[in-house]
């Protein structure tokens, strides 16, 4: 009994070896819609967004990602944004196994936003534009052809050069994402 | 009409995943990218650092010369009172020192012109600003990194430095005042980029 289990344990073991497909290689389309909590770093208070991004990847290695963060809110009544939305692009350098991933990557952007009146000159609303630069780290699994999980933490460079005198400017977060994301392959596998 | 958008969407990753075929020269390598910049003013006292973001094009000439085409948007510090922006929109032309074509570092010359728009603006009060156009030359160097065949990190370092009028700020009877006045020598800033640039094509 025992060595016929072992047995099909054996050939269950290699019919799974031989049908495991990887899912990163050229032309692999991954995309995803999910909140994301941040603390921000130079102030006092954290953020939530709801974050979207498109990735696209040019080999196994490198991959083009475009994100956006919608400002949901502060999580602190003392919060240092009234609107915001961020928008970032660059590429991502990846090492994989089979379709386990993490990747590193630099990605340039703006900010728009308007900070909250006290922040603001002369108490006034108005929306500022700003230049960022984000870091991302981060682990991927490709678990079905059409889905994945995944894990981000960005760090943003921000400064906000305009705010009311002697008020500091930095604006540096932490913003962190996972769940469930989307993919397909836009080539066939030769 | 979806088709169409869901063709032109995907087209870069259909033709960009292959690896990329080199003709006869690396002339006419037309590549795309991102970049950072961090900006130091020297003219103004007052200036501090300023960070930026723009994208470039570039547009190979021959093996060894290649050309940058920019458009950066920075912001900066002038002392604690007011603001600085700057748009930069110029081309730049490279020069490699290596023979090697496509080695993992490639150290290169850099020297450009630009045209830049100016704007001061007073911290407690937006509605009271400045700004000029107006024109400068930028040269320096820099280093591409190699990460494949088609992908590039680049880091380079260039002095700007501006023609034409100067505007300054300065803080007076509790109040930001503005000036416009003719330039007294040389007013520029050093730029640090780093860039991430993608090979596209091979034009001709």
């Amino acid at each position: 009994m025992v060595k016929i289990l072992i047995v099909i344990c054996c050939i269950f073991s290699a019919n799974t070896q031989a049908q495991q497909e990887v899912y990163i290689r050229s032309g692999l389309l991954a995309s995803s819609l999910t909140f994301s909590p941040s603390l921000m770093l130079n102030q006092s208070g954290e953020n939530a967004y709801l974050t979207g991004f498109f990735e696209g990847f040019f080999d196994k290695r490198i991959s083009f990602r475009g994100e956006g963060n919608l400002l949901l809110g502060g999580m602190e009544k003392s919060g240092y944004y009234e609107k915001g939305f961020r928008t970032t692009a660059g590429m991502l350098l990846h090492a994989n196994k089979k379709n386990l991933d993490a990747h590193i990557g630099l990605m340039p952007g703006l900010y728009i936003a308007e900070l909250v009146k006290n922040r603001s000159s002369l108490g006034v609303n108005e929306l500022s534009v700003v230049p960022v630069i984000s870091f991302n780290i981060g682990g991927t699994f490709y678990m079905y052809e059409f889905a994945h999980l995944f894990i981000n933490v960005t760090y943003t460079s921000t400064n906000y050069r305009t705010v009311y005198s002697n008020i500091n400017g930095r604006a540096d977060e932490l913003m962190f994402s996972a769940g469930l994301g989307f993919n397909i392959n836009a080539i066939k596998n030769k | 009409m979806n088709k169409l958008c869901i063709i032109v969407f995907l087209f870069p990753f259909f033709g960009m995943s292959q690896p990329m075929v080199v003709k006869e020269t690396q002339g006419g390598i037309f590549s795309i990218g991102l970049r950072t910049t961090a900006s130091s003013f020297s003219g103004d006292k007052l200036s501090s650092f300023g960070t930026g973001v723009g994208g470039q094009f570039r547009i190979q000439v021959a093996d060894r010369i290649n050309t940058e085409w920019f458009l950066d948007y920075i912001t900066g510090e002038v002392g604690d009172f007011a603001s600085r922006i700057d748009y930069h929109i110029g081309w730049s032309v490279m020069y490699y020192l290596t023979k090697s074509l496509d080695p993992i570092i490639k150290p290169y010359l850099v020297i450009g012109h630009c045209f830049d728009k100016t704007i001061l603006i007073d911290n407690s009060d937006h509605r009271n600003h400045i700004s000029k156009n107006s024109s400068a030359v930028q040269g320096g160097a820099g280093l591409h990194f190699r990460v494949s065949q088609r992908f590039d990190i680049s880091l380079n370092t260039q002095y700007m430095m501006h023609l034409g009028d100067d505007i300054h700020a300065h803080y007076e009877n509790a109040r930001v005042h503005f000036e416009s006045e003719k330039r007294k020598g040389v007013e520029g800033h050093f730029l640090m980029h780093i860039g991430l640039n993608y090979k596209i094509a091979d034009l001709w």
